[in-house]
């Protein structure tokens, strides 16, 4: 690649009713001596820079989180669902969900109970992989006293990342020419199937000429029959075919 | 409003289902021609359903994202197609079978063809209005695509066609049990469910096709082995197979007839089977 490409921004937009209306990623691709190019990247509209196509195929979220140890304190970025190692290589941690507005089910009925910005991670020790899970919400950071372990986790906040599939296939129109030339052969295996056709004239004694037409259609048998039929009744006539 | 007609429309297609076995059953031409009619009818206005559905759908998109110039209107009208969830699919499956019934009804002029089609859309339809969520969702961002319009059309024609093919191989082999000397005769039967198999093959070969660029605009692959893509492409081999062994072994009548039912079979796995059972990138039931 002689260009490079930039996340400026990552969105999702919403339909009143709360279903996802379109996932976006802007982008800007840099090419050395030349502007800079501004580009959206969405869901079923890739975007093309260079000879390479950019698809949106995922999404996700980066959590920021504080991790305390004592008096130690470290600020971690953590992707959903990737495993981090804390440092001294005895524990690790994975985010499992990242909710923006976690939403309790209101008593009777009544209205929902906003929680804000909540995070489920999974945290286990050494080799002893039987994980606890720990739920962090950003709104009560006093509920960290609750945690196992030396470690104390706080969620501070989140960003989206973006996952951009990159192709180069410069054989793209060919496989969509032999697509195309997969037409005209069903036309002709199906809709217009072989036929050979032979008149065999030979000469009466008497004078004047005996004819014989022949025909066959080995693949559509039933319908040659019937053509064959028709002309029986109509080539005697004399009329047209 | 829509579903008043299209509840009028099952009947429709009910009664000129009947009206065809009767007309078969007593040879009545009169009856013949009126149930043509009413099918006819009753197609015009499932044709209007459909289009007013279109609006329907179209005006609450517009409402939430107004498009700004010609273009994005285009757009939009393209991609509210109501094609895009399972009730709008049986409506549209059901106006596909009524409408290749009528055009082999003016090829071959068959009335049990009448009887198959007609039965087989006014069930669908039934079955839509009755059993299954009808209200106008918005457009996930999936489905929003040119390629929509087409792929599904293409897929569906070719399941309709496939469904006369059953219809008349079911009756193919019905008959061979109890040989009735009133509905046609086996030949013409045999030759029916090939023309049905030739045209559902070529539009399922299409709908595949379309589905294979369309993949390939938006995710960059033609081909995810989705558990609809690989339904479709048993089905696919299953009529190749039909085709081949009548063009070129040259097998006609029970065994074709036997391909027709397991075909369809294929196709009801790959519409519904796959859907309910199977989550995947076509997994637009829920």
């Amino acid at each position: 690649m002689d260009f490079k490409a930039r996340l400026d921004d990552f969105q999702v937009l919403y339909y009143p009713n709360g279903a996802p209306r379109e996932f976006r990623s802007d982008l800007t691709f840099m090419k050395p001596g030349q502007a800079p190019e501004q580009a959206v990247c969405r869901v079923n509209d890739p975007v093309t820079f260079g000879g390479f196509t950019f698809y949106q195929s995922s999404y996700g979220h980066t959590v920021g989180l504080e991790v305390k140890n004592g008096d130690n304190s470290l600020i971690l970025e953590a992707p959903v669902g990737r495993t981090v190692e804390l440092p001294g290589g005895r524990a690790h941690f994975r985010v499992l969900e990242y909710r923006p507005d976690l939403v309790m089910p209101g008593e009777q009925g009544g209205p929902g109970k906003r929680l804000g910005p909540a995070a489920r991670l999974a945290y286990w020790e050494g080799s002893n992989h039987h994980p606890w899970i720990i739920v962090l919400l950003k709104n009560r950071p006093e509920l960290a006293d609750q945690q196992p372990g030396p470690y104390r986790f706080f969620l501070k906040d989140a960003k989206f990342f973006s996952v951009l599939q990159v192709k180069r296939d410069p054989g793209v129109w060919w496989v969509y020419a032999g697509f195309i030339l997969l037409l005209p052969g069903f036309y002709l295996a199906f809709l217009r199937p072989t036929e050979r056709w032979a008149l065999v004239l030979r000469r009466k004694p008497s004078g004047g000429w005996d004819a014989r037409l022949l025909g066959a259609a080995p693949r559509a048998r039933e319908a040659f029959q019937d053509r064959l039929q028709r002309l029986q009744v109509i080539l005697p006539k004399g009329g047209p075919a | 409003m829509t579903s008043q007609i299209l509840g009028g429309v099952t009947l429709a297609y009910l009664i000129a289902g009947l009206l065809f076995l009767a007309a078969l059953l007593w040879s009545a031409p009169r009856v013949k021609s009126f149930a043509l009619g009413l099918l006819g009818g009753a197609l015009a206005a499932h044709t209007l359903a459909f289009f007013a559905r279109w609006v329907a759908s179209y005006d609450q998109a517009a409402a939430v994202a107004p498009p700004a110039d010609y273009w994005a209107w285009l757009q939009l009208v393209i991609h509210q197609v109501p094609l895009s969830n399972y009730y709008e699919s049986l409506v549209f499956f059901s106006w596909c079978l009524a409408c290749l019934t009528l055009f082999f009804l003016h090829r071959y002029a068959e009335t049990f063809l009448g009887v198959v089609g007609g039965l087989l859309a006014s069930l669908t339809l039934a079955y839509a209005s009755l059993g299954v969520d009808s209200s106008i969702k918005p457009l996930m961002p999936a489905l929003k695509s040119n390629w929509l319009l087409i792929h599904v059309i293409t897929c569906f024609l070719g399941y309709a066609a496939f469904g006369l093919a059953f219809g008349a191989g079911l009756l193919y082999l019905i008959q061979a049990l109890t040989s009735r000397p009133k509905t046609p005769g086996p030949p013409l039967m045999d030759r029916l469910i090939y023309r049905a198999a030739v045209i559902g093959f070529i539009f399922l070969t299409l709908g595949i096709l379309t589905g294979a660029v369309w993949a390939e605009t938006a995710w960059g692959r033609y081909w995810s082995w989705d558990p609809k893509e690989t339904a479709s492409l048993i089905t696919w081999f299953i009529y190749a197979a039909l085709l081949h062994a009548r063009l070129v072994r040259g097998w006609q009548g029970r065994p074709i007839a036997w391909l027709a039912v397991v075909g369809f079979a294929a196709v009801l796995f790959t519409y519904l089977g796959v859907s309910f059972l199977l989550p995947g990138l076509h997994s637009y039931l829920n």
